[in-house]
């Protein structure tokens, strides 16, 4: 099977430079035995990455629904029962346990760039796993701010090009030519205009996969009947994974005894102030924020000695705090200023 | 609205409110949409200053130049108006002096602009150290909003050349010579009804950029975080892929967000 699947991308490798097809295959050889195509209700949905050797899955909500009936199969035949554990409400990242046997199968590892350059000149090549195989795509981005609606909250999303039009791509994993999980793709950029095509072209009837150019250097050979396009806007799909700390701290998270992700918040909403700052739009009951006494119309100017200058500043702070610390923040009040020491909850 | 409201808005917009007054303001302007809407204009036009640069000069069109001689060359020359240059200031001036001989002598001499109500239009001296506008009695002097006071505050000067300034010379002076403000103003045809615009062509001192204007570009940098851009992931999904609907937003203004 391994043979088959690594004839299938070298047939139709389209990465013009051969040791980066060779990197391709040698990632989706390393990678393709810990990843199952989940069916629901006997039908695939998308596919799920094994991130603990107790049998614990990362997906998309999508491709799980309401968790009922769901089977996994791995690219070599084995079949096992999925169940449904949870569900990170803001990134919508899902987690699958099963109780059968699996054999001698390893974890994916996790993604960490580090001081490595990611941007749209430097982009990293990566191949996402498709049910009908691997495919080719571009990390440009790690540091894509997001706003999660309808949660009301900031997160960092890596943004993930596709050198072929629009597919089922939801939940599916992403991961870097050295085999590492990059991300499980969330969400796509809705475009009107983009042209729409009745061909899936990443999963030809035959099942064989397709392996598109990196960075648009060469076109992708494609599945036979698919319409060839030119590359562009047209046939690119724009994807959003969570970012690399996302991951981390969501998987972080899932693996924990009670599988709850700590996402580090003092209990409050805010809007951008008139001038610089975050204006508390409202304040939960029973939170941090509302037992150390911040109150609506409060501005948060500052967090352990951050300036804020807007609300998504106030976010992106608090992203960076620790659940259980305590940090000092500072509002203006009236013509006041005035610091709180908050306790970061979650 | 009130021109009191709108200048209090002008002077939060542009943080020269103590913050006292701007907390009481924001929480008042939070209840009035039209308030709200007039505040983020303001806002706007605060962050489009920055966003002005010169027009090089290849951008003044030849075609714009051409057609302004050639819509001169094909009018009939009126001869008369050959001595409208030396009419007009003469005229200007016998008026000024008859006016002058019957102005009374107790009226205070640091007055900065005195409007006298007149039936037919308009004159202005120039270089007056105490100009008077004879304005025609249908405009509402109360309504003038310019000051040729020297000592006008930087914020005053901004809307006092946006006032006075935008129709004499966005439309008279040759585009690289206009100030930013000007160009913003002709950019996002922004619509003034100063009377002066009406009566006073050629009085005001050459419009400069504001103070404030300076003050304004120098804080603000296209590198700011308030023009990263952003993108709002929706629960709906798209049909295509099945994923959530990501949008990309410039402004997240009005997000709430939380932590």
């Amino acid at each position: 099977m391994l043979l088959l699947v690594a004839s299938l991308i070298v047939g139709h490798a389209a990465i013009s430079d051969p040791q980066l097809a060779a990197k391709a295959t040698s990632a989706w050889t390393k990678v393709q035995p810990s990843i199952v195509i989940v069916s629901r209700r006997g039908a695939p949905r998308g596919t799920a990455a094994l991130i603990d050797s107790q049998g614990y899955f990362i997906t998309g909500n999508s491709v799980v629904g309401d968790g009922q009936g769901l089977e996994g199969q791995f690219f070599d035949g084995m079949r096992v029962t999925l169940f449904l554990v949870t569900v990170d409400g803001p990134t919508q990242l899902a987690l699958l346990k099963t109780y059968d046997p699996m054999g001698d199968r390893q974890p994916v590892s996790l993604y960490a760039p580090g001081d490595e350059t990611v941007n749209a000149d430097h982009p990293k090549t990566l191949i996402a796993a498709l049910p009908g195989g691997p495919i080719s795509a571009e990390l440009v981005n790690i540091k894509t701010l997001a706003l999660l609606s309808p949660a009301h909250s900031v997160a960092m999303l890596s943004e993930i090009h596709f050198e072929l039009a629009q597919s089922k791509v939801a939940g599916d994993p992403v991961f870097s030519l050295d085999g590492l999980l990059v991300g499980i793709l969330q969400a796509t950029l809705a475009d009107k205009t983009r042209v729409s095509t009745s061909t899936n072209i990443m999963q030809s009837a035959s099942g064989s996969s397709v392996f598109g150019g990196g960075g648009g250097r060469a076109a992708p050979m494609l599945p036979r009947g698919a319409v060839a396009r030119p590359y562009g806007p047209g046939t690119m799909t724009i994807a959003y994974s969570p970012g690399p700390q996302t991951m981390q701290r969501v998987i972080g998270g899932f693996l924990s005894p009670n599988h709850a992700v700590q996402r580090p918040a003092i209990g409050v909403f805010c809007r951008d102030a008139v001038g610089a700052g975050a204006l508390i739009d409202r304040v939960v009951d029973n939170s941090p924020a509302a037992a150390a006494g911040l109150k609506e119309g409060d501005v948060i100017i500052n967090i352990e000695g951050s300036p804020i200058q807007r609300q998504l500043d106030f976010a992106v702070t608090m992203l960076q705090q620790t659940v259980g610390s305590e940090i000092t923040v500072t509002v203006r009040r009236q013509s006041r200023l005035i610091p709180f020491h908050v306790k970061v909850g979650m | 609205m009130k021109p009191r409201d709108e200048e209090n808005l002008i002077n939060l917009a542009f943080g020269e409110l103590s913050e006292e007054e701007a907390t009481r303001l924001e929480q008042s302007v939070r209840a009035n949409p039209k308030a709200s809407r007039a505040l983020s204009g303001y806002e706007r036009l605060k962050k489009d200053l920055v966003l002005l640069k010169d027009i090089p000069e290849l951008q003044i069109s030849t075609e714009r130049i051409r057609g302004a001689i050639l819509g001169q060359g094909l009018k009939q020359r009126n001869h008369a108006a050959r001595w409208g240059w030396i009419l007009v200031p003469g005229l200007a001036a016998a008026l000024m002096f008859g006016l002058m001989l019957n102005r009374p002598q107790s009226e205070p001499q640091n007055q900065a602009l005195q409007v006298v109500p007149f039936k037919h239009p308009v004159l202005v001296v120039k270089n007056d150290p105490n100009p008077v506008v004879l304005m025609n009695t249908e405009i509402d002097p109360t309504n003038v909003g310019y000051s040729f006071s020297p000592d006008r505050s930087p914020r005053r000067a901004l809307r006092s050349d946006r006032h006075a300034h935008r129709s004499r010379s966005a439309s008279r002076r040759p585009e690289s010579q206009l100030s930013p403000l000007d160009r913003n103003v002709m950019q996002h045809g922004i619509t003034l009804n100063s009377p002066l615009d009406q009566v006073s062509p050629e009085t005001s001192p050459s419009p400069q950029t504001s103070p404030r204007t300076s003050a304004v570009a120098d804080s603000m940098s296209p590198a700011s975080p308030t023009n990263q851009r952003i993108v709002v992931v929706n629960d709906e999904k798209d049909k295509a892929t099945g994923a959530q609907q990501a949008t990309e937003v410039n402004s997240n203004a009005n997000v709430v967000v939380g932590g």
